[in-house]
Order: structure tokens, then C-alpha cells, then sequence
């Protein structure tokens, strides 16, 4: 009897963990995200949940629920440090970096509870197809397939370490889902779709 | 017997009317789209020019470096063109315009020491590949600077640019240069060719407006010109990288049919 307790105690516990799973870009490693309005998915308390899953909790014999709490909200970020190098010999130097990176780093998907994200060589997606159900704007598809390849070039000074970093513009939606399978809740979690519009780089330079 | 010839009668049948349905879907054309841009670059030994082109169809010899027999750009009267050398073309990010994928393809080219500034208002890029097509692409405007600079008079720290406030195009409207000592007075700023802008100086930080235009403009070098007659030169930086410069940039499209 008290293995049962157990087992289903312990079953309970990992279905209610909100446990957060990640793919692609990983843009909550970011330094920063701004949102003017509205709120990312991990900042989502246990009420937020308990009422958006009111939304959410309507039996159907198949497939998905959905309820948008942020459509397409523009955000600002600023990512991480691109590259760092330095001059400490006595003549400068000419500097060539390569960025070499596929282009789907520009998708970035999360999702808690008991909804998955798959991501293969080719594509990242949401498990159980939540993509197709959310019906986003063709903005947030992407080529995974595709490599995007830039230079910079740069004369660093000696006694000189340049920096390079990034920020940019990007686009948010998020909220709760949950599918049914002959009426019986199969999945249900959050899930936030993350898309970068616009990347600034900011180059600095200082002495060492 | 008769059931079976009944049943490869429907077979080949229902398989012939695939074949015909198949065969009478309507192919989407291919096509290739332009944008207009502000080129400009500040001359310097293995610099290469980047235009980038958008095709809906990236198995087109015209997204593969060896398909090219040669490159050219020239302004529509050909009074002036410059033959190129094509370095590579690498395939960039995907965008949805007008219910299709375009895949973004940049064509790397060497631009060449002219040893003097060089400007095509009216640019156009004439690619002609091996299996004898050719085509005609109005790219806007080159403006090649062949500057050298003499001073650091201007000793800068960071650099960074961005968008105009409501404006959506992937064009710059401000550029920041922050700096620790600034040591002459500086009379001039230009990005290109004939192209002065407008610049004020704020605490360690001068800031570059620059004027709204219908061209795009992310990657330009920085000519500073100071009251003492001394040219200082920051060369060619991309400033910002754009996932939606087909769905911002409307009239600025030009669209070609490729065979």
C-alpha cells in the first residue's frame, strides 16, 4: 500500500513540476528581456496558471486548447557577447571573425508542464504538433536547414581588446495549452514562442 | 479472372489520374527579388561588397557560385561598370512575403582599388551565368570611398547604430560613437560619397542622424573630417542584421522572373 502512495505521489509531483524545456535559441540565458507589456513565461506564477488554465480546461475529444496571454508582443533583449579579443603584442593587427550559425537561432521556443519540444537536426518545433494550433504568423517560421555565415573585419590596436556584442528587437507569444485525447487530458503546460526581428551590434574597444 | 482484371483496371486508372493531376498542378514561377540599398564602403585590400537578393526557388543555378561566367555592375546608361570577382554566395535567412518563401542570398564580391571615390546613383548588377542567362538587377546606389585616414584625433570606444524611431525599414537612422578624447574640433561627418549628415556631440558620445531615404542602409563606413584639415576614417561596420526586410520594405521591392 505504501509503495502505491509513493508511486502515485511521486507520478503527482512530476506531472505538477513546471519543469521548463528549451529549444533552439536559448533567449532566456539572455542578459536581459524587455517586454513594454505583459510578462515572459517563466515569470508566470501559480495563479497566472490556475487562471489561465480555466481557459484551457474544456474536455474535446481531440486535440489541443489553446489561450494566448501575450500575441505578439515586441521586446527588446540584449543577447550575449559575440566575441572578445585582444592586442597584446606591439603592432596592430587585422582581425577577421567568422560567424558561422544556423539561421533557426533566430526561433527560440519554450514550454513547461507537460508540454514537449522536439528538436531534431533539421527542425524544432513543439511536440504533438501545438504549432499548428497556435496559428502563428508565417514571421515565426524558419528554415532550419539554412547556415548564416558572416565577416567582420577589424584593426586592432595593440594593447587593445575589442568587444563585440549583440541586442536586438524580437517578437513574443505565450500562454497555456493543453491537449485532450478521447476526452482525457493528455498534456498541459505553458509554451512561449520567442522571434528575433531585428539584431544591432555594438562593438567596443578599450585599452588592456 | 474477371475480378482481377476489374481490380487492375481501378488501379491503373485511379494511378493515371495522379499522374494527370500531378502533371496539371500549376508550378510557382520562379522569381528573385531586389531591394534598394545605399552600397557604401570605404576602400581597403580584400574588402567584398554584399548584395543580398531573395529567391523563392534556391535550386536556381542563379544561387550557386559556379554557375557564374561573370559579374558586373553599371549604372543604366553603362557609362560607368565595373567587372567584378565573384568571392562566394552564401544562402542567409528565410521570410514569407506575399504567400511564398524567399530564402535571402548574399553574393560576396571583391570590390576593387579604384584609388580614387567612385559613385553609381542608378546601380545595376548584370549577372550572366554559364548556361547563357542573364539578368539585370537594380540594386541603387554605390558610393566607393578611397580615403586614407591621418590622424586619431578622435579616439573612439564603442560603436553602435540603430533604426529611426517608428521606422520599420532595415535602415539606420542613428549612429553613437562614444569616445574618451576627442582632440580637434570636427567640422564634417560623412557615410558615403557626397553623403554629410548631421551630427551633435553629447558627453564623451557624438550622435550621427541620419536622414530618411527610401533605401536601406546597415553596413556604412565613417569619414570624419576635422577643423584642422586631418581625415579620420572608422571602416565598414554592419551595424544590424534584419529578419524582415521583405515585409518592410513594400515599394522598395523589385521583382524578376527567373527561367
Amino acid at each position: 500500500m505504501k509503495k502505491i502512495v509513493f508511486l502515485v505521489l511521486f507520478v503527482a509531483c512530476f506531472l505538477g513540476s513546471e519543469l521548463i524545456a528549451l529549444g533552439s535559441t536559448n533567449y532566456q540565458s539572455f542578459e536581459s528581456i524587455t517586454l513594454p507589456s505583459g510578462e515572459l513565461l517563466e515569470d508566470f506564477s501559480d495563479d497566472d496558471y490556475k487562471t489561465y488554465y480555466k481557459k484551457v480546461d474544456k474536455r474535446k475529444f481531440m486535440g489541443w486548447n489553446v489561450y494566448k496571454v501575450n500575441s505578439n508582443v515586441k521586446i527588446t533583449y540584449v543577447s550575449e557577447t559575440l566575441f572578445s579579443y585582444y592586442n597584446d603584442g606591439y603592432t596592430a593587427i587585422d582581425y577577421t571573425y567568422t560567424l558561422d550559425r544556423k539561421v533557426s537561432s533566430k526561433l527560440g521556443l519554450s514550454a513547461t508542464g507537460t508540454i514537449g519540444i522536439k528538436t531534431s537536426a533539421e527542425k524544432v518545433a513543439f511536440k504533438n504538433n501545438l504549432d499548428g494550433s497556435l496559428k502563428l504568423s508565417a514571421d515565426y517560421t524558419v528554415s532550419t536547414e539554412d547556415k548564416e555565415s558572416y565577416e567582420i573585419s577589424l584593426k586592432v590596436d595593440p594593447g587593445t581588446q575589442v568587444d563585440l556584442y549583440i541586442y536586438g528587437e524580437g517578437k513574443i507569444t505565450n500562454g497555456v495549452a493543453s491537449r485532450y485525447f478521447f476526452w482525457i487530458r493528455a498534456d498541459r503546460g505553458g509554451y512561449e514562442v520567442f522571434v528575433v526581428t531585428t539584431e544591432y551590434q555594438r562593438l567596443e574597444k578599450k585599452k588592456i | 479472372m474477371k475480378h482481377v482484371v476489374f481490380i487492375f483496371s481501378l488501379v491503373v486508372i485511379v494511378f493515371m489520374m495522379a499522374l494527370l493531376i500531378i502533371n496539371h498542378q500549376e508550378k510557382v514561377p520562379m522569381r528573385l527579388l531586389s531591394v534598394q540599398k545605399y552600397y557604401s564602403y570605404l576602400y581597403e585590400e580584400g574588402i567584398e561588397m554584399k548584395v543580398s537578393l531573395y529567391v523563392n526557388d534556391i535550386d536556381h543555378p542563379i544561387a550557386y557560385a559556379l554557375s557564374y561566367d561573370k559579374i558586373e555592375l553599371m549604372n543604366a546608361d553603362e557609362s560607368k561598370k565595373l567587372e567584378m570577382s565573384l568571392d562566394k554566395i552564401t544562402l542567409g535567412y528565410e521570410e514569407s512575403y506575399l504567400n511564398e518563401t524567399y530564402h535571402e542570398m548574399t553574393i560576396h564580391m571583391f570590390l576593387p582599388d579604384l584609388g580614387e571615390n567612385y559613385v553609381i546613383e542608378d546601380l545595376f548588377m548584370h549577372m550572366v551565368l554559364l548556361d547563357g542567362q542573364d539578368y539585370l538587377i537594380s540594386l541603387g546606389t554605390l558610393s566607393l570611398m578611397s580615403i586614407s585616414s591621418d590622424t586619431n584625433a578622435l579616439d573612439w570606444t564603442a560603436l553602435e547604430g540603430h533604426k529611426a524611431p517608428d521606422l520599420f525599414i532595415s535602415r539606420l537612422g542613428i549612429i553613437n560613437i562614444e569616445y574618451l578624447n576627442l582632440e580637434q574640433p570636427i567640422e564634417q561627418i560623412r557615410i558615403g560619397i557626397d553623403y554629410s549628415i548631421s551630427f551633435e556631440t553629447q558627453s564623451e558620445k557624438i550622435i550621427l542622424t541620419i536622414p530618411d531615404e527610401d533605401m536601406l542602409l546597415d553596413d556604412v563606413p565613417i569619414v570624419i573630417y576635422f577643423s584642422d584639415g586631418a581625415i579620420q576614417t572608422i571602416a565598414n561596420f554592419k551595424y544590424m542584421f534584419d529578419y524582415e526586410i521583405l515585409k518592410e520594405s513594400g515599394l522598395l521591392i523589385t521583382t524578376y522572373a527567373l527561367n
